[in-house]
């Protein structure tokens, strides 16, 4: 729902803002942002110290997919870019959780989310949804499908379900964005 | 045409072979099975500021051929579009314009 200002106000369930919050938590731990500095010089350190990528991992290989075939300019990309777009994505997941935090405990949750935080918020979802796409192992089109008809005794079926949910989220944020 | 000065002709056609010097990059949008049409679009209108008809052509591009070039310039330009585009959680690349 709009409000006057462009906020959007997010209705929801309890067990929604547990659910987002674990969800959200986790992709600051998957993308292990480098620590944070006032001091440029300091925080530079900080950026190559920080432990690399785990890119075994096919849901770190997605948020963060090599930017070229040839593997000279994957690497100077990873150079120049890598500690920002970790940065970045932790900074957009820590809006989210900052977001759920007064929800947290309450009968009846409202999360608003101001214009100047709704790209961060659909980033977040969009990376959700990217790590359970990997944790479901969907890698084309068919797996996508094959997903999406998942008998309920299947063991992915709850990971599924989450999967389906925050691509509803997003869908619903859209509309109220852009409507 | 009016005649220029030489000396500012000169600078002039200096700037623009430097640019032209350059081999120009593109930033190329893949498919994915999860990303979904509506958002794609979205990323594109919001970041490029791209009308929704230039979104929507693109977005399908990249659905129906597999990959879209969604940015023309210079190599940095493009390594932060790329990055951009990677934010958003949009598989992107780059390569040298063909």
């Amino acid at each position: 729902m709009r409000d006057g200002d462009g906020s959007i106000v997010w209705y929801c369930l309890p067990f929604e803002v547990g659910l987002l919050e674990s969800m959200a938590s986790q992709l600051v731990e998957l993308v292990d942002p480098p620590a944070w500095s006032e001091d440029p010089l300091e925080r530079w350190a900080n950026e190559r110290e920080a432990a690399p990528l785990d890119r075994e991992d096919p849901a770190v290989s997605r948020l963060f997919p090599d930017a070229s075939s040839n593997p000279d300019e994957a690497s100077d990309f990873r150079r120049l870019m890598e500690a920002e777009l970790r940065s970045q994505k932790a900074a957009d997941a820590t809006v989210v959780l900052e977001a759920l935090d007064p929800a947290q405990g309450k009968a009846e949750p409202t999360v608003t989310i101001p214009v100047s935080e709704q790209q961060a918020w659909l980033r977040t979802l969009n990376a959700m949804r990217l790590v359970l796409g990997a944790r479901l192992g969907i890698e084309d089109e068919r797996d996508a499908e094959l997903v999406d008809t998942l008998e309920p005794e299947d063991e992915r079926t709850p990971v599924a379900d989450v999967y389906h949910w925050i691509g509803y989220l997003q869908s619903l944020l859209l509309d109220a964005i852009t409507g | 045409m009016t005649e220029q000065p030489d000396g500012g002709t000169a600078i002039q056609e200096r700037v623009e072979d430097q640019r032209l010097g350059q081999q120009p990059w593109v930033c190329i949008v893949w498919n994915d099975p999860v990303n979904t049409m509506q958002y794609v679009t979205y990323v594109f209108q919001t970041y490029f500021g791209f009308t929704k008809e230039k979104a929507t052509r693109l977005m399908l591009e990249v659905h129906n051929e597999g990959r879209s070039a969604v940015a023309m310039g210079t190599k940095d330009e493009m390594e932060r579009h790329v990055a951009a585009m990677q934010s958003y959680g949009l598989w992107a690349t780059m390569e040298p314009a063909a």
